[in-house]
């Protein structure tokens, strides 16, 4: 009633994009199999039936589902879990969560930017610290801070890979072309191509040019609230110029174009900034062709700055819940999925980085291309950080009025209009 | 100020004339405003005497009333039972039941909250990762409102009892049959069918629109946002803030709210204005063309014109939208460059123009029927006369059509206003500007602005102000324009 009356009042168009598929699927734990060490006992008594609602993307639904069930079966049919798996993009989590909580998932993955939203919604709760020695334990430490609000840790680290590196044809452009952006365009364009990078449509793309050239930014938080307070900011200044001059560079629409679709690739597209997700296509696009490599550099003034980029990690939340055995039986189902078992066979399946320490040193992981070329950019890459949601847009509104100034004053003045709108973000009370 | 009579302002040069409207038209002003405040006075003078009235009658029914009537003053329905009118007597007696029990076990606990919306903050322990769910400033919002329904509804009903006990002891005075139960059923689906007929419709309305409404007009007087989201966090009421910050024209170096509000208003009009006339006309010369003697095939261009309306908008939409990207085909085909979306002037130019291919089927199916309507003797008695093919569209045909299709434009001028599809899917709003507050963009209606403060900034009670003033600005225009149409007039005096 209440989600009803609510999409009655504000987004009548929402009807559209609510269209999720659900599937329902009991694990009943029948016969068990041998542990594998993933198991903790938290001395909370918790055996018996719970109904566990999980939201994962579309491509890890049937893996997360034979995963339960393995947790179900090592844990001795302690449990019987009436599982509901609904295919939720990580990008969209917290809205839908922020829809109604108490109708979202008990569990659900999310991009490490929401976990500031999450937590004012009350949708996820911190780690207490058996769960955070063995979190911090087991992951590495910047999945850990991903996770962090001020000194308390509220989600389990779930992938170390959402940040993104240069996708590039081998065929059109050679490994030392990769190296700078002017050259990528040079040849994209000698070829009739394309090079595809949302650097003046999405500002988690368009803050590589800042962050290059040596910007930072930051967001105090309101441990007790959520509440953004205050930001430290110096997008605006010299260095900023510098990254808005370089902006200018791949305005021109000619050759770079801000839609990132991997599918294009070695047809209309013969070059990608991207993240790992888009992998899989990639491979089967190029083939042998597909060269992955740490993003270029661009030139300004003489100057050769290499683009940053943001290292960003996919968090495994837990919905704060009324039952106490339940809330315990969740806390252990997202400790076992994002063990170290579960993040090899999601690597394995879905090439997903990990953030355990363990399974991060396979050497499949190691030698993957993709996480390999993200691993080189670690080191231009900044460790994103909590900010508001809406300030990903503002520096895209920023990087989009660029396009439009020739002089360095015109570039100036738009920084300026971009640092003016920065207290607007902050919440309000 | 001196009068001129009709024969007197004739004589009067041109400039003379507009001097004296001039005048004229100021000297009326302090009594236009005098009118305004006698009117307004006895509007609230009606009202007073209508409440006065009602509690006057109230007090003399108890006063004048046997005492089975005063007894129903409390326990509804006693009055009609006492008579032998039992069916009546017991669904008066069972609304007060339902009433109570409601208020004692539900209503009343968020009515009494309803005057703060809740101080319980929900409880997170970490430890063992529980909650424990406070207040829902939501559901108090949500529930009083629904409370202070089913109140006024009782109030109605009590009324009702009351009134059924005064002309019940009236007609038993005069000697006459009272209404037995089987007239009551009998008259359900006869005398009274017409409301047997709207009760659940009427019911329906209240609350899946009504009761909406009153809900998002208080949601503009909260700070229900991000920050203050039911169930862990309560909101509450900040009196007329939200609307400060629609009428301040200043807000620090950033982009302000009122004027980001004032320029998508500005847009949201051009944009109904051109989005309806461009198709109407350009529907009308589509029909016209079609309908021409001599035109071959007509069910074949008119069918494939319909298909335009066979595909679901979300679709077709969507698809075109990625048409006309930089990398798209449209851009292919020419062999350039052009960003449609990036730039504010294209991209408005685009819509606009996309918007025909949607919206000009439609017009053209309207406007065929109403062609063939138009008698063909004025059109021969045109010729006859001489007019040429223009003046026969701008005397008959024109006037016609506007005449039939006047609450059409009007409808259709409003649902553009409001066209949420053809924007959102299209351009999603951009392009995004920095002068703009709440990353509006230049394409954005107010109401595709509505929807990204609400869903992707959680930002509801600016969302329901926004939402508040597009029922006022469609409520006015409508209102006026609905005036001023000669389609409302009697068609008679249509020539």
């Amino acid at each position: 009633m209440k989600n009803k009356l609510k999409l009655l009042l504000f987004v009548p168009a929402f009807l559209l994009s609510s269209c999720n598929f659900t599937y329902s699927y009991v694990v009943a734990g029948l016969d068990a199999s041998s542990g594998s060490g993933d198991v903790i006992d938290d001395g909370i008594e918790d055996s018996g039936t719970y109904d566990i609602k999980i939201w994962v993307d579309d491509a890890i639904v049937d893996l997360t589902r034979t995963q339960v069930q393995q947790f179900v079966n090592d844990n001795g049919t302690k449990y019987k879990i009436n599982l509901t798996i609904e295919p939720q993009s990580e990008g969209n989590a917290a809205s839908s969560m922020l829809q109604d909580v108490t109708e979202g998932a008990d569990i659900f993955a999310f991009a490490q930017d929401q976990l500031a939203r999450l937590k004012v919604a009350g949708a996820v709760a911190k780690l207490n610290s058996t769960y955070l020695n063995l979190v911090s334990e087991r992951n590495s430490e910047d999945s850990v801070k991903a996770a962090t609000i001020g000194s308390s840790v509220y989600a389990f680290p779930l992938t170390n890979d959402n940040g993104y590196f240069l996708y590039y044809d081998k065929s059109v452009i050679s490994d030392e072309d990769a190296k700078s952006v002017t050259t990528i365009m040079a040849k994209c364009k000698a070829k009739n191509k394309t090079f595809n990078f949302p650097a003046r449509g999405d500002g988690f793309y368009s803050a590589s040019y800042f962050l290059g050239a040596g910007c930072k930014t930051s967001w105090d938080i309101n441990e007790e609230t959520g509440a953004f307070t205050a930001y430290h900011d110096n997008f605006h200044e010299a260095n900023g110029l510098k990254a808005a001059k370089g902006l200018r560079e791949v305005a021109d629409k000619s050759v770079v174009s801000t839609d990132a679709i991997a599918s294009r690739l070695g047809e209309r597209s013969a070059a990608l900034v991207s993240g790992i997700w888009n992998y899989e296509v990639a491979k089967n696009r190029l083939g042998d062709n597909l060269g992955c490599a740490e993003l270029p550099s661009y030139t300004v003034d003489g100057e050769t700055i290499h683009l940053g980029s943001y290292d960003g990690f996919k968090l495994l939340g837990v919905k704060p819940q009324v039952n106490s055995k339940k809330a315990s039986v969740c806390r252990k189902l997202a400790l076992y999925l994002t063990s170290e078992t579960c993040q090899t066979e999601r690597f394995n399946t879905v090439s997903w980085g990990p953030t355990n320490v363990k399974s991060s040193q396979e050497e499949a992981v190691v030698n993957h291309p993709g996480l390999a070329a993200l691993a080189k950019q670690h080191e231009y890459a900044t460790i994103q950080s909590q900010c508001p949601g809406t300030w990903y847009l503002h520096l895209a509104t920023t990087a989009k009025a660029i396009e439009t100034s020739s002089t360095d004053a015109q570039l100036q003045a738009i920084l300026t209009n971009y640092k003016n709108g920065l207290p607007d973000l902050l919440s309000d009370d | 100020m001196k009068q001129y009579s009709d024969l007197e302002l004739l004589r009067l040069s041109r400039s003379q004339k507009f001097g004296y409207k001039v005048g004229l038209f100021f000297k009326r002003i302090p009594l236009w405003f005098k009118n305004l405040g006698i009117k307004i006075w006895g509007f609230i003078k009606g009202i007073g005497l209508g409440i006065f009235n009602w509690f006057k009658t109230i007090i003399m029914t108890f006063i004048q009333g046997d005492w089975k009537t005063k007894v129903s003053y409390f326990v509804m329905g006693f009055g009609s039972i006492a008579r032998g009118q039992i069916l009546r007597g017991i669904i008066f007696a069972l609304f007060e039941v339902v009433f109570i029990l409601y208020m004692v076990f539900f209503g009343g606990h968020y009515l009494s909250r309803l005057y703060i919306l809740g101080e319980v903050e929900s409880a997170v322990d970490a430890e063992s990762g529980t909650i424990v769910y406070g207040e829902n400033s939501f559901n108090i919002l949500l529930y009083g409102v629904l409370t202070l329904f089913f109140i006024v509804a009782f109030i109605y009903t009590w009324n009702l009892n009351i009134k059924q006990n005064r002309i019940s002891e009236q007609i038993i005075k005069d000697n006459k049959k009272l209404e037995t139960a089987q007239d009551d059923l009998r008259a359900m689906v006869d005398k009274e069918f017409h409301k047997t007929l709207l009760a659940i419709p009427t019911i329906g309305i209240l609350i899946f629109t009504v009761l909406p409404i009153f809900f998002m007009i208080l949601v503009a007087f909260t700070n229900y946002d991000a920050n203050h989201t039911p169930p862990l966090n309560l909101f509450g009421w900040v009196g007329w803030d939200n609307w400060a910050q629609l009428f301040t024209w200043t807000n620090s170096d950033g982009a302000s709210f009122s004027m980001t509000f004032g320029q998508i208003l500005l847009w949201t009009l051009i944009w109904a204005f051109f989005a309806t006339f461009s198709n109407y006309f350009i529907g009308m010369l589509i029909a016209m063309l079609i309908n021409k003697k001599g035109i071959k095939l007509k069910k074949l261009w008119r069918t494939v014109l319909v298909f335009s309306i066979a595909i679901p908008q979300f679709i077709s939409l969507l698809f075109v939208s990625n048409m006309f990207k930089t990398d798209g085909i449209i851009n292919g085909i020419l062999g350039t460059h052009i960003d449609f979306w990036g730039n504010a002037i294209l991209a408005r130019i685009t819509v606009i123009v996309i918007n025909l291919w949607i919206g000009v089927p439609y017009l053209m199916l309207v406007v065929t029927g109403i062609l063939m309507n138009i008698p063909a003797d004025l059109y021969e008695s045109a010729n006859i006369d001489g007019a040429n093919p223009w003046q026969q569209y701008s005397k008959i045909t024109l006037p016609y059509m506007l005449f039939i299709t006047g609450p059409y434009l009007l409808t259709s001028f409003t649902g553009n206003m409001n066209n949420f599809n053809v924007i959102y899917l299209l351009t999603g709003g951009g392009p995004n500007v920095q002068e703009y507050y709440g990353n509006a963009g230049k394409t954005d209606l107010l109401i595709t602005w509505l929807f990204s403060l609400a869903v992707n900034d959680s930002n509801y009670k600016l969302a329901a102000v926004i939402g508040i003033m597009v029922f006022i600005v469609v409520a006015v225009l409508s209102l006026v324009v609905y005036n001023i149409i000669p389609s409302t007039r009697n068609e008679e005096e249509f020539q």
